[in-house]
């Protein structure tokens, strides 16, 4: 076992347009505050949530579903747990820690991401840090941590925002429609939507942090980022029409290709106890309507329970 | 189930992560009193020659803002510093047309002083240009306005 720092700087091959919100129709690029020799700055920024989802959780545990030829066979609330780190459901949280060690063994992609079961939060031992946009802004982010950083003062934030405006067209204009019968479907479907975005040509500062860990989880990060980049690298929104897309570059990350052959031919040899395993962690018994009246109060058989069944039988065999 | 796997992510080291964050210099930041004084003379001088062969077919009205524009679209038209190729794109921007530049001592002047640019602040100068040409115009105005009074009084 030992902790990994993985350092990565990640170049925007298109723009990238990870969103905080809209302002009208307007789409607004995700910014923090960096406090600078002249005050307040929002600057950029790529969050340690979607990096976390589409780097890492998203391309690994969709290669585990296919891979270990899942699809189809899973429940949502699995899939939700996989594939979105699932949620707490039940109001009787409880720890079970030979569950907990039992898929740290069968799930090294859970060991780093963790989740929550219906009843349990399993920690994770990843921390992937936020990107952070490489300008003038960010230098004493991440001087201390490049090991190369530039004397020279760095463009602006504002120099790497860029702005993109699209048009949603009108099947009228085409004159291929049937005649409405009213004027309920006049109206027309133009619209012009725009936004902002970071350029292309952009630098990113990201990384994974992974405490304690064996090289067979080292590589199931590796394995989800190698994932990634093969199916572009993608963060933010509007991938569909081309934004979004970044290059990963390893800053000296060591061997990369040993740790994932390890960690493909694990998962292969674990299958049938993991999917065993997420059975039984996500099968519950039907939910027993609360007793009323006479049976509430024991006046025949009362309910079901399996602990009160063998209290009534000690009293029984007692009486008797 | 065996997949082919993708190629790995790209590996870098520190040198070719040195040259990375390069790119990203700001190239005023080591030259700002050239900018300051030098860059912003020529400039000046350079953009107060055009009036004088501003193309004939063009409504003058549109005078500065043609300018502007020529310069904008010359600049992404050069990115190795070539001042020839930049001053080529604004007179075609301007339509000048070429025998009235070739008569023009007061263009041929700016572009004398254009050339005393070093070779290895060409580039810069471009983009010095670009980046401050509505305050240079300003300027710049103000100069051929001064060349046009004193022309007047002669």
């Amino acid at each position: 076992m030992k902790s990994y720092r993985l350092v990565c700087v990640s170049q925007a091959l298109s723009p990238i347009s990870h969103a905080s919100g809209t302002a009208g129709n307007e789409s607004i690029i995700a910014r923090q505050d960096i406090k600078t020799p002249r005050g307040m700055v929002k600057v950029p920024f790529l969050s340690g949530n979607a990096l976390r989802h589409r780097s890492v959780r998203a391309p690994g545990m969709l290669h585990l579903i296919d891979r270990w030829q899942l699809v189809g066979k899973l429940s949502k609330p699995i899939l939700n747990f996989l594939l979105h780190g699932g949620n707490l459901t039940e109001s009787t949280a409880h720890e079970n820690t030979e569950r907990i060690a039992a898929m740290h063994r069968l799930f090294p992609l859970l060991r780093l991401l963790g989740g929550s079961l219906p009843n349990q939060i399993l920690a994770g031992s990843l921390d992937c840090w936020a990107g952070a946009l490489v300008c003038e802004e960010t230098r004493d982010m991440l001087t201390g941590l490049l090991p190369c950083f530039p004397h020279a003062r760095l463009l602006p934030a504002e120099r790497f925002s860029t702005g993109w405006q699209y048009t949603r067209s009108d099947a009228g204009r085409r004159n291929l429609h049937a005649a409405s019968p009213d004027d309920s479907e006049t109206a027309s479907n133009l619209m012009i939507f725009s936004g902002q975005a970071v350029a292309v040509g952009s630098l990113f500062v990201h990384g994974y942090v992974l405490k304690h860990v064996t090289e067979i989880e080292y590589g199931a990060l590796l394995h989800s980022l190698t994932l990634w980049q093969a199916d572009g690298g993608t963060i933010g929104g509007k991938a569909g029409i081309g934004h979004g897309r970044l290059r990963l570059h390893l800053l000296e990350p060591g061997d990369i290709d040993g740790p994932i052959a390890r960690y493909l031919d694990y998962i292969d040899r674990v299958r049938d106890d993991a999917v065993a395993w997420l059975q039984a962690a996500f099968d519950r018994p039907a939910a027993k309507k609360p007793a009323k009246g006479k049976k509430a109060k024991g006046g025949d058989d009362g309910p079901n329970d399996p602990i009160l069944d063998m209290t009534r039988q000690t009293n029984s065999e007692l009486a008797s | 189930m065996n997949q082919a796997l993708p190629p790995p992510p790209v590996v870098i080291d520190t040198e070719q992560l040195r040259r990375m964050l390069a790119g990203l210099e700001d190239p005023t930041a080591e030259k700002q009193v050239w900018w300051e004084h030098d860059a912003k003379n020529i400039a000046v001088e350079f953009c107060a020659a055009l009036p004088s062969v501003f193309g004939k077919s063009l409504d003058r009205m549109t005078l500065w803002a043609k300018i502007c524009s020529s310069i904008e679209a010359a600049f992404a038209n050069v990115v190795n510093g070539d001042l020839d190729q930049f001053v080529q794109c604004v007179l075609e921007g301007i339509q000048a047309e070429p025998a009235q530049v070739l008569a023009c001592d007061r263009f041929t002047e700016a572009l004398s002083l254009l050339h005393t640019i070093r070779a290895a602040d060409r580039q810069d100068w471009i983009t010095y240009l670009k980046t401050h040409r509505i305050p240079v115009l300003v300027m710049a105005k103000a100069r051929w306005q001064q060349f046009l009074a004193e022309v007047k009084a002669q």
